[in-house]
């Protein structure tokens, strides 16, 4: 059945298509795309094209170094949301995430997933739900769950450095379960850059 | 004397003869009985602890804020069989008043454990819920749910019996005494069987030379039913006598009455047998047999004399009158007081009025269900163990899916002069993030459990497939922007083994070159082609993989959707696009729970980030122009134009199937429309699919998508002559999103570009 259809290939899509930063652009093979930190940087593109066989007109792909954007991060404002606490998310997405925490303090993964899957449909885009849940998935030991759940909560913070400070933590510790340390150090660095940021 | 010894030993002989005769038919007789008492202590155990699989739909959340109409509330309550009354009553009743609901909502065992009945005050209007409070402690309510609706039942094909459980304590007290008091009144004293009234039966059936049927104790009836079968016979009746006393010696009179409570026949749905009291209640009144009132329990304890031939949606004169035989008999017996009597006789039957009582309503959706659990489970356990299946259907949006079909198919064949009955549809919604489904609908004939064109109608999907080309193409930042320029111009591809391909536009019309996303949203196929030939069908393929499908051949015709796809497939990969590249399996199911409610499987949300977010956001954006200014402009018509969704249109070769793919921040919704017989519709995407698509989304009171752009896409104001950075002077100038570090930055002429440049570069030369 097409709901679980099973992968063709797999092994060759996935090589591009889980570190979509190979087909997305040539630097910083590194870090895949929903990495925002530290701006990319990026290069000046076309003013006119080449009219390449087949019709399309395509811009001359970049050469040499890119010219460094200004970092587009704006001013750390004392508004920013530390916590779901303060972010001004609905009262029972609150609560629910609240026993998510309790059930989990209590080892009861099931039921603390079923919260935030619940607190999630409230608030499908809701950062801190994601963040939770991939928390979740850290100590469930699901590192690929828990990296996308990260990646995503960063993508749906919209720059929160307060709250992409756990999700880099949260990727590193991802990345150190899927045995990758040379992505699990750079994780942290990225963490390390955010933390001084934003300072003591 | 010889004669006397002959005589004494014929006599012997005979005795002997007697005596072994009589001991091997008691032996005979023993084996007899001993096979019987196993087979109806088999019978017994199996009716006591086999239970289809219940199948609920998804439960509908109740907290502050939630854009949740009072009146579809007020509506979700009638499909929960909740009744409408002047002051609030037991669970399942709600009292409506202007701006606010009085609830007493049903207790019921959720996943996460159970939540009792409470009496709620929910305040609110058209735009939503404001407020809910506890009316017995006065408290503010964060979050609450009503119990969710019964759809279905996964019940053995074979045999089709269908029940719900419903336990003796469980039972109401007039069901218990009022049963006993019209079919068993010395039930608690007998052995089984009623001397008496075997007695009277033989009595009658003697004189009249036939075997009559009656004079039944309820062990003897339940017996009766373990053996379905009307054959009455003298030696069928001492059997089922025979039944009866063992059953006695062997479980109590309360575990029998509890296995007559849900073993009795009580009616017919199709192929369905409605077995037991518990899903007559559902399947006649749609709700649980604690909410019946005196009349309703009178008629299921009437009809229970013969549903055929009592049959309360066919004969409702009939029944009604075996109903008030019944209620004066409880009257009688002094089981209900003379003025009860009296205001319950005037009543109607007040029979649900959907004829299927809640169950079996939504059967192309529990088929979707059925078949991700039969993955897992064998058959039997699903059809015997009387699983609890929490799913993730909701009420509101399939009916909404249901409405439109129903409601525009005739509707599109009036207006094209078709006749009537031509065109089939399907649908799918699915909730985005989560990947939940939230409606399927296989045919227009909405209640039919057949072909589900919904899973199983593979067509190909036109232009539903060209959003993966650009999606390929977005990719490639370096070479590809929503703005790059695309020429419209004839070409023919020349593939190995097979003749030359020449496609066309559908309007059969060139058009000069124009920007990459005005190619899409136009839908022009000859630069859709161009585009994927300088990719690569490699490149195409793998967007097609990483939003989820993987069956697309290695042929460039898969550029104009030569690929065959059910919409549930379809809406798989659009839901991706819709999570912005966070991969998310389709899902029908949330939770199953054993039948004590104990979690036995979950099925969480499943997220995988298999496409870049930048070039998803970039292709999204693209597909709001098709809505925008591209071939799905109409659809404007009837949705709000500050609503911001995404899609697409699809037609196939000679008009053959006309679809419409797209989404809002809550729903992906996928609709298909054509022919059984494959035959031309004369219809495309934009004038089959897209207005049912559109009034449904109008119907769903879609959220539209939020226009902020992800961290690594940016927004410039670009001069659409000369595709350079604009500014606020340039008139037409309009914002396009790039991925950052790929963003024009020479300035177009009107923003001073054109005479600055060469200056400046001369200047360089000259230095």
């Amino acid at each position: 059945m097409s709901l679980a259809a099973k992968p063709l290939n797999l092994a060759a899509l996935l090589l591009c298509l889980a570190l979509p930063a190979c087909l997305v652009r040539a630097p910083a093979p590194q870090t895949p795309t929903g990495v925002i930190l530290p701006a990319p940087a990026g290069s000046s593109s076309p003013t006119g094209g080449v009219i390449q066989p087949g019709g399309a007109i395509v811009a001359e792909p970049p050469t040499g170094e890119p010219t460094p954007l200004p970092d587009p991060r704006p001013p750390l404002s004392p508004s920013l949301p530390r916590n779901i606490e303060s972010s001004g998310s609905a009262a029972p997405v609150i609560s629910l995430v609240k026993a998510a925490r309790a059930a989990l303090a209590q080892g009861r993964t099931d039921q603390a997933g079923a919260s935030l899957e619940r607190a999630l449909r409230i608030e499908p885009r809701n950062p801190w739900v994601w963040q939770a849940l991939s928390a979740l998935h850290i100590v469930t030991q699901q590192a690929e769950q828990a990296e996308s759940e990260a990646r995503k909560s960063m993508s749906l913070g919209r720059r929160n450095p307060y709250l992409d400070l756990e999700n880099w933590r949260l990727i590193a510790e991802a990345k150190k379960l899927r045995g990758d340390k040379a992505g699990a150090e750079a994780a942290l660095r990225k963490r390390e850059d955010l933390q001084q940021f934003i300072g003591p | 004397m010889a004669l006397s010894f002959d005589r004494r030993s014929l006599l012997r002989y005979g005795l002997i003869t007697l005596a072994l005769t009589l001991s091997v038919l008691l032996v005979w007789a023993a084996v007899q009985v001993a096979l019987l008492d196993k087979e109806i202590r088999n019978r017994f155990s199996s009716v006591r602890w086999t239970l289809p699989a219940q199948v609920f739909a998804s439960p509908q959340e109740l907290y502050p804020g939630i854009n949740l109409p009072l009146k579809e509330l007020q509506h979700e309550l009638g499909r929960l069989g909740y009744r409408q009354v002047a002051a609030l009553e037991g669970p399942g009743s709600f009292v409506a008043r202007a701006g606010a609901l009085d609830i007493a909502t049903r207790a019921f065992s959720f996943w996460d454990g159970p939540q009792p009945a409470t009496r709620m005050l929910v305040r609110g209007g058209a735009q939503g819920i404001e407020a809910i409070s506890d009316l017995n402690t006065g408290k503010d309510l964060d979050l609450t749910r009503l119990d969710p609706m019964l759809i279905g039942s996964i019940y053995p094909s074979r045999g089709g019996e269908d029940r719900v459980l419903l336990k003796l304590a469980d039972a109401p007290e007039l069901l218990v005494r009022g049963l006993q008091a019209v079919e068993d009144k010395n039930f608690y004293n007998h052995a089984g069987i009623s001397v008496r009234g075997i007695a009277r039966a033989m009595f009658e059936n003697l004189s009249t030379g036939r075997v009559r049927q009656g004079a039944s104790t309820i062990t003897q009836q339940l017996v009766k039913n373990f053996f379905l079968s009307s054959e009455r016979t003298f030696k069928r009746k001492f059997k089922e006598i025979l039944m009866a006393i063992l059953l006695e010696t062997h479980y109590s009179k309360d575990e029998i009455l509890e296995a007559y409570l849900n073993e009795i026949y009580m009616g017919q749905d199709g192929s369905r047998a409605v077995h037991g009291f518990g899903l007559a209640s559902s399947f006649y009144f749609n709700k649980p047999p604690s909410e019946l009132k005196v009349q309703e329990l009178a008629m299921l304890v009437g009809i229970v004399k013969g549903p055929s031939q009592f049959d309360p949606r066919r004969r409702p004169e009939r029944v009604r009158e075996r109903r008030d035989l019944v209620l004066r008999i409880w009257a009688d017996e002094g089981l209900i007081r003379p003025e009860e009597f009296e205001a319950a006789k005037v009543q109607p039957l007040g029979l649900s009025g959907t004829g299927r009582g809640g169950v079996e309503r939504y059967p192309a959706f529990v088929q979707l269900v059925t078949r991700q659990l039969k993955d897992q489970y064998p058959d039997e356990a699903l059809t015997s163990e009387g699983l609890r299946i929490f799913t993730t259907l909701s009420p509101r949006v399939q009916e909404a899916l249901e409405q439109r079909l129903v409601d525009d198919l005739p509707a599109l064949e009036k207006a094209r002069k078709m006749p009537a009955g031509t065109l089939e549809g399907a649908g799918v919604v699915t909730s985005v993030e989560g990947g939940e489904v939230q409606a399927v609908v296989g045919g227009r004939d909405i209640r039919f459990a057949g072909f589900n064109r919904a899973l199983d109608s593979k067509r190909q999907i036109g232009s539903l497939a060209k959003p993966f080309v650009y999606l390929a193409a977005l990719m490639e930042p370096e070479r590809y922007s929503v703005n790059t320029l695309l020429v419209d111009e004839p070409i023919t591809v020349k593939m190995p083994g097979s003749k030359s391909w020449s496609p066309s536009n559908y309007d059969k019309k060139l058009h000069g070159s124009m920007p990459l996303y005005v190619a899409l949203a136009q839908s022009y196929n000859l630069p859709t082609v161009r585009l994927g030939l300088d990719l690569g069908v490699k490149k195409v393929q793998q967007a097609f993989a990483g939003a989820g499908f993987f069956g697309t051949p290695a042929l460039p015709s898969i550029f104009l959707g030569a690929v065959d796809m059910a919409p549930v497939d379809v809406a798989q990969v659009y839901n991706t696009l819709a999570v912005s590249g966070y991969q998310t399996p389709l899902s029908a199911i949330r939770e199953v729970l054993t039948r004590d409610g104990k979690p036995l499987n979950r099925y969480p949300f499943k997220v995988k980030q298999t496409l870049p977010e930048g070039p998803v956001y970039l292709t999204t954006w693209s597909l709001t122009k098709v809505l925008q200014l591209g071939t799905a402009r109409s659809a404007y018509s009837v949705i709000p134009p500050s609503t911001l969704l995404a899609g697409k249109t699809g037609t196939t070769d000679d008009l053959r199937d006309t679809w419409f793919a797209g989404y809002s921040a809550d729903h992906v919704a996928v609709i298909w429309v054509g022919r059984d017989d494959y035959k031309p519709t004369g219809l495309t995407g934009s004038t089959g699919a897209l207005p049912i698509w559109s009034k449904l989304m109008r119907d769903l009171n879609a959220r539209g998508l939020d226009a902020t752009p992800p961290a690594d896409v940016e927004e410039v104001l670009i001069d659409p002559a000369s595709g350079l950075a604009a500014n606020e002077t340039c008139e037409g100038a309009l914002p396009l999103p790039y991925i950052a570090g790929y963003v024009p930055t020479d300035r177009a002429p009107c923003a001073g570009g054109f005479f600055d440049r060469p200056a400046e570069w001369l200047q360089e030369i000259f230095q």
